[in-house]
């Protein structure tokens, strides 16, 4: 007789077991240079993502364009943004915040956010193994430090994906950017979740506000909609090159989803029993749109954005968690360039 | 010139100076830790030069932290409060940097610190101590004394 394993529990693991990881081994450094000076703080740490590099190709032809024709009903909906703080660097590493929100709609649920700080060095390096462990897709790190970070908020965003998966039923899962499997985020990684959100009635809907896609023409297909009238919707992922569309675990559509909104390359993975275009038709009729961008995942990007305050509260917190004294302000473009640097 | 037996302390200051506008020394610090009264007097002296200002609290107010503003809005625009999962210091430190208050204060003396530790009132000549300073808040007695004592 077969034993049936018992699901995981994506809840205690972002609750307890993320931050019982991420806490190993932080101590050993005894200087902290903060990331940048309070004052010039900027809050953006979107980041040229491996999917893009993946994504650049043109298409083989201009794909056809239909009406998007909402379909208007209760539907559950659960959007999921990360963030990166990365706060500065120790004399033996680097320090770093994360922060997952969740945010919901159609259903009765306030938002959650997740949020953990961590002091990455040599000597923990097996902090991303153990976390690649944690949603079963076994794996080293072997870049650097300085590189850790964007590598752990990628894992920690893959483990956040699974758990909303399991949070809604017969609905749609909004997730940011695109299903495009990379060196850090395998098949089988996307594969895992997609089998999660339709074991539970789920489809999953990517949005990604940029893109690198382009038509023969040159023009991007983020604003290849831009000059038409009313909503509209086309796929486009037989149009993509076989070279593009075999790291492709979604179907790739473009979706204007409001009259005077932006266009979006949309990803979906389908629950079974609907197509892609009844999912993008589905969550154009359960939300409202800010410019054409689904309400649930700007509201998760407001919620898991670093302020400038947040920030300077972190980096204090990291000298007293790790023990380490402020080090002397240095930067090496002003002592070269002065006011120009 | 004046004595006064008054100890500063060697501690650890929470205080800190945030800058100086002519004759105005504006300080940050966290009202979870320490109370700053409008009309108090405070010594603030210079830890390597041995050397201050008494200033007199004129304001206390909230600075206006980078990013502040967002914080405020975010919580503001969402309906429903939000569920947060984070280690309780993390959550302390929050709230500490975002209720930090400032004072503005204006010079009233300057201070030379005695051999034994003694506070030396003067007439100010225009001096600013760096921010690598301690603080002793002043009682109101004392200072009158020592006004009183300069004008005898």
């Amino acid at each position: 007789m077969s034993q049936q394993a018992s699901p995981v529990d994506y809840e205690r693991i972002l609750r307890q077991t993320v931050d019982e990881i991420l806490t190993r081994q932080q101590s050993g450094g005894s200087v902290f240079a903060p990331t940048r000076r309070i004052e010039e703080y900027i809050n953006d740490f979107e980041v040229l993502s491996a999917q893009e590099e993946n994504d650049e190709a043109n298409l083989k032809e201009m794909p056809g364009v239909e009406r998007l024709e909402p379909i208007e009903e209760e539907l559950p909906i659960v959007g999921l943004d990360t963030s990166l703080a990365t706060l500065g660097e120790s004399d033996i590493g680097v320090v770093a915040a994360f922060r997952a929100a969740f945010m919901y709609s159609g259903i009765d649920r306030p938002p959650e956010t997740f949020e953990y700080l961590a002091h990455f060095t040599e000597r923990n390096r097996g902090i991303y193994s153990e976390l690649r462990n944690v949603i079963g897709s076994p794996g080293t790190s072997t870049g650097s430090l300085d590189r850790m970070p964007y590598r752990i908020m990628n894992l920690l965003e893959r483990i956040a994906q699974r758990r909303t998966c399991t949070q809604i039923s017969n609905g749609i899962i909004l997730w940011d950017g695109s299903l495009t499997r990379t060196m850090e985020t395998s098949r089988e990684m996307y594969e895992a979740s997609f089998h999660i959100a339709q074991s539970n009635g789920n489809s999953i809907v990517s949005i990604s506000k940029r893109s690198r896609l382009r038509l023969q023409t040159g023009e991007k297909i983020t604003t290849y909609l831009d000059g038409r009238q009313g909503t509209s919707m086309a796929e486009i992922h037989n149009e993509l090159p076989d070279e593009i569309k075999r790291d492709l675990l979604g179907r790739v559509h473009v979706v204007k989803f409001s009259d005077e909104g932006f266009t979006f390359r949309v990803d979906v993975v389908p629950s079974s029993g609907y197509d892609c275009c009844g999912a993008i038709r589905r969550l154009a009729g359960a939300t409202s749109f800010a410019h054409g961008y689904p309400g649930v995942l700007r509201d998760a990007h407001i919620h898991a954005y670093f302020t400038a305050a947040e920030v300077t509260a972190l980096q204090s917190l990291a000298m007293d968690r790790y023990g380490l004294q402020p080090a002397e302000m240095f930067d090496v473009r002003t002592h070269v360039f002065g006011p120009f640097g | 010139m004046l004595e006064l037996t008054c100890s500063v302390p060697s501690g650890e200051a929470n205080m800190q100076l945030l800058r100086t506008e002519g004759d105005f020394i504006i300080l940050v610090y966290n009202p979870a830790r320490e109370q700053v009264r409008v009309g108090e007097s405070i010594a603030i002296i210079d830890r390597r030069e041995r050397h201050g200002v008494v200033v007199q609290v004129v304001e206390t107010s909230v600075p206006d932290l980078p990013g502040i503003l967002l914080n405020i809005i975010r919580r503001e625009a969402t309906e429903t409060e939000v569920i947060r999962h984070r280690a309780e210091d993390m959550a302390e430190r929050y709230h500490a940097v975002e209720n930090m208050k400032y004072a503005r204060a204006r010079i009233m003396r300057e201070l030379q610190v005695g051999a034994e530790g003694g506070l030396h009132y003067e007439r100010w000549t225009g001096y600013v101590p760096s921010r690598n300073v301690e603080f002793q808040t002043i009682s109101e007695r004392d200072l009158i004394g020592a006004l009183r004592a300069s004008r005898a």
